[in-house]
């Protein structure tokens, strides 16, 4: 008799109701039950940051939260930075200018991970922004363009795009 | 992999989850969830019930009262680091929580549930060796404390049976003006320490040792305060000889061995880094930077 | 594997004997053990609750003593269990040897165990298995013989002078169903969660 309970979340400013097994992890609530795959999962156990989305305003491990943890939370995933209107993201601007990604498993991870950095460091060094990136691994870039991308976004005036 | 089926619980207060513990059996605790769910997912636990207590609020607090710092068991790491009460009452706590996982994961990970899972080379528990925490249990015969030293019975195994929680965590401040430094070594920023050394220490006005307290985690199954080196220490006079003697006596201490890294090895890493970290104190002690 | 471990009790042979060939009398000495049904053939059927670090195990299986020889003072005590999870299993005999001497009885037990499955990966680095099979069955050890002594009033003087631990410190009040076992299984976590998961 698998164990179900009904949550309600708050995704990109837009509530789902659903049915889960209490054992299902959020990323995997995100990906099948929505069909929001901009979540990737590298590793399972919380080291490679790929599945980091926010959790009411905080980045977190997606993978290392049940579902029914999120119930009547708020989370924003990568899917949500863009504007309405399809315009990036300053941090996503800023990445396709600085090619901060290649095959762009990181990359979602990286984004909401520097959002959040960045929502509360307003003007940090390169230093601080590979500590801040230091819990999200890729694999193509090197992590220099990542750098570049981070110190353009943090640079620009950063209100215009507030969660 | 995915966890294998459990039934889950979310009890809101404190008293209904320790009836909940004495109901059910073969259950895990869910606190931040940043060293259990790996496990759940990759099958390596396979309980039959998972009570988060996320929702019991009753255990997320800070507070000084004299000289106790007192925190609930599920304060968040990330509250931890951005607490004026515990930047000032306990700044060795903030610089080991800095190699405690990254930002994400201490986003959600506590003190509570670093202190239960203890993980040899747990920062948290390191601090909580250094000052000798008192630990609050609360179970269905109410509460007990048990001092920090009785604390780790085995590798990863507390002295938490399976009808208690963790309630609270009490460091006992020092009173005298004193220093403090927190170091580690790992290969790469953010991953496990290898060997991490706390340090407090206090000088008088002649530059002699007063008081100190040394715990190295990960040299061991759980933190060890090197009480002998710390007694040959006091009256002695920091410098360089003093803290070359130290480091020798430390590197004698009980160490583990395993398929990556050697007993000899950890040995090295603590005499090193009791050096280092003797003279991060003491120049935190007389805002004198000390070079030895 | 096998284990050795020994001890006296000042108890004679034969009730010595007595106690240690019936199962019901030794079962509540397996740490963590307790009998659920009592089989008409001499086989013990139980459950064996074992923590290691933050994994529990529930063995189901059974007990049996086998190879009885009073004249000899030998008997074997064969357990086999499996983990109720499939995560393996655990087999072992200990062979009692009973020696008498001046109203002394030595008592010399050799283990014999084997595990299988994802339970006996638990301890493939760093003697893990060893180190845990010895200290589960120098907990059995200690268990037997304050059993054999708190079965015989007239050594109960006795009990009380020797049951402090060796050590002289009691970590912790005993926790029923629970063996709390020293040495790790640092190895396979670490290899887990530690080196592995961050190389």
């Amino acid at each position: 008799m698998p164990d179900i309970r009904t949550i309600t979340v708050t995704i990109n400013g837009k509530s789902f109701t659903r049915r889960v097994e209490t054992r299902m992890h959020l990323a995997d609530f995100l990906r099948q039950e929505l069909d929001l795959t901009g979540t990737h999962l590298g590793c399972e156990h919380g080291v490679c940051g790929a599945c980091t989305v926010m959790l009411e305003g905080d980045a977190v491990r997606s993978c290392l939260l049940l579902a029914v943890q999120a119930d009547s939370k708020t989370v924003t995933t990568v899917e949500g930075l863009a504007a309405n209107d399809g315009s990036l993201h300053p941090i996503q601007a800023a990445f396709q200018k600085h090619h901060g990604l290649q095959c762009g498993f990181c990359t979602p991870g990286m984004l909401i991970s520097l959002v959040s950095f960045l929502r509360d460091h307003k003007n940090p060094d390169e230093g601080a922004i590979r500590e801040a990136i230091s819990g999200n691994l890729c694999r193509c870039t090197g992590y220099q363009p990542i750098v570049d991308a981070a110190l353009e976004a943090a640079a620009a005036c950063y209100t215009q795009h507030e969660e | 992999m995915k966890p294998a089926p459990f039934t889950y619980h979310d009890p809101e207060h404190i008293d209904d989850l320790i009836a909940l513990l004495s109901e059910v059996d073969d259950a895990k605790i869910l606190a931040g969830g940043q060293s259990l769910l790996p496990m759940l997912n990759l099958r390596f636990l396979l309980p039959d019930h998972v009570i988060d207590i996320n929702k019991i609020q009753a255990l997320q607090f800070i507070g000084r009262q004299g000289n106790d710092l007192m925190i609930g068991a599920m304060t968040r790491q990330k509250d931890l680091l951005q607490s004026d009460t515990v930047r000032s009452a306990c700044p060795v706590m903030q610089v080991a929580l800095q190699y405690v996982g990254h930002f994400q994961t201490r986003n959600r990970g506590t003190l509570g549930g670093s202190l239960c899972h203890l993980d040899p080379s747990a920062e948290l528990a390191a601090i909580a060796s250094l000052y000798n925490a008192k630990l609050t249990l609360r179970g269905p015969d109410g509460s007990r404390n048990v001092n920090f030293d009785e604390w780790p019975l085995a590798y990863m195994t507390p002295n938490l049976g399976p009808n208690e929680v963790l309630e609270k965590v009490n460091l006992p401040l020092w009173e005298e003006r004193h220093g403090h430094a927190f170091v580690e070594f790992q290969r790469r920023h953010g991953d496990f320490a290898i060997v991490a050394v706390g340090c407090l220490l206090a000088v008088d006005g002649s530059g002699s040792i007063t008081r100190v307290a040394l715990t190295v985690a990960g040299a061991n199954v759980k933190p060890q305060r090197l009480t002998t080196t710390e007694t040959a220490l006091i009256g002695q006079p920091t410098n360089t000889a003093t803290f070359a003697a130290a480091a020798a006596e430390a590197a004698k201490l009980d160490a583990m061995s395993d398929a990556y890294i050697s007993r000899e090895y950890r040995r090295k890493l603590a005499g090193a880094l009791v050096k280092r970290a003797l003279v991060a104190a003491t120049a935190s002690a007389t805002g004198v930077p000390a070079y030895a | 594997m096998k284990i050795e471990n020994s001890f006296s009790v000042p108890v004679d042979k034969e009730k010595a004997m007595d106690i240690l060939t019936n199962v019901p009398m030794i079962a509540p000495c397996i740490p963590g053990a307790e009998l659920t049904a009592i089989a008409t053939d001499g086989v013990y059927r139980g459950a064996l609750k074992m923590r290691l670090g933050p994994v529990t195990l529930t063995f189901g299986g059974e007990a049996r003593i086998i190879e009885i020889d009073r004249a000899a003072g030998t008997a074997t005590l064969h357990t086999k269990g499996a983990d109720n999870k499939g995560r393996g299993g655990a087999e072992a005999r200990t062979a009692f040897r009973l020696a008498e001497d001046a109203g002394q009885t030595w008592v010399e037990m050799q283990t014999d165990l084997t595990l299988s499955g994802s339970v006996a990966q638990y301890g493939r680095a760093a003697g893990l298995i060893s180190d845990v099979a010895k200290q589960f069955t120098q907990q059995f050890a200690d268990n037997l013989r304050r059993q054999l002594m708190v079965q015989h009033p007239e050594a109960v003087a006795l009990l009380e002078r020797s049951s402090a631990p060796a050590d002289g410190k009691q970590a912790v009040k005993p926790i029923s169903g629970f063996a709390l076992i020293v040495q790790s299984l640092r190895a396979m976590l670490r290899r887990w969660f530690g080196l592995a998961a961050r190389p």
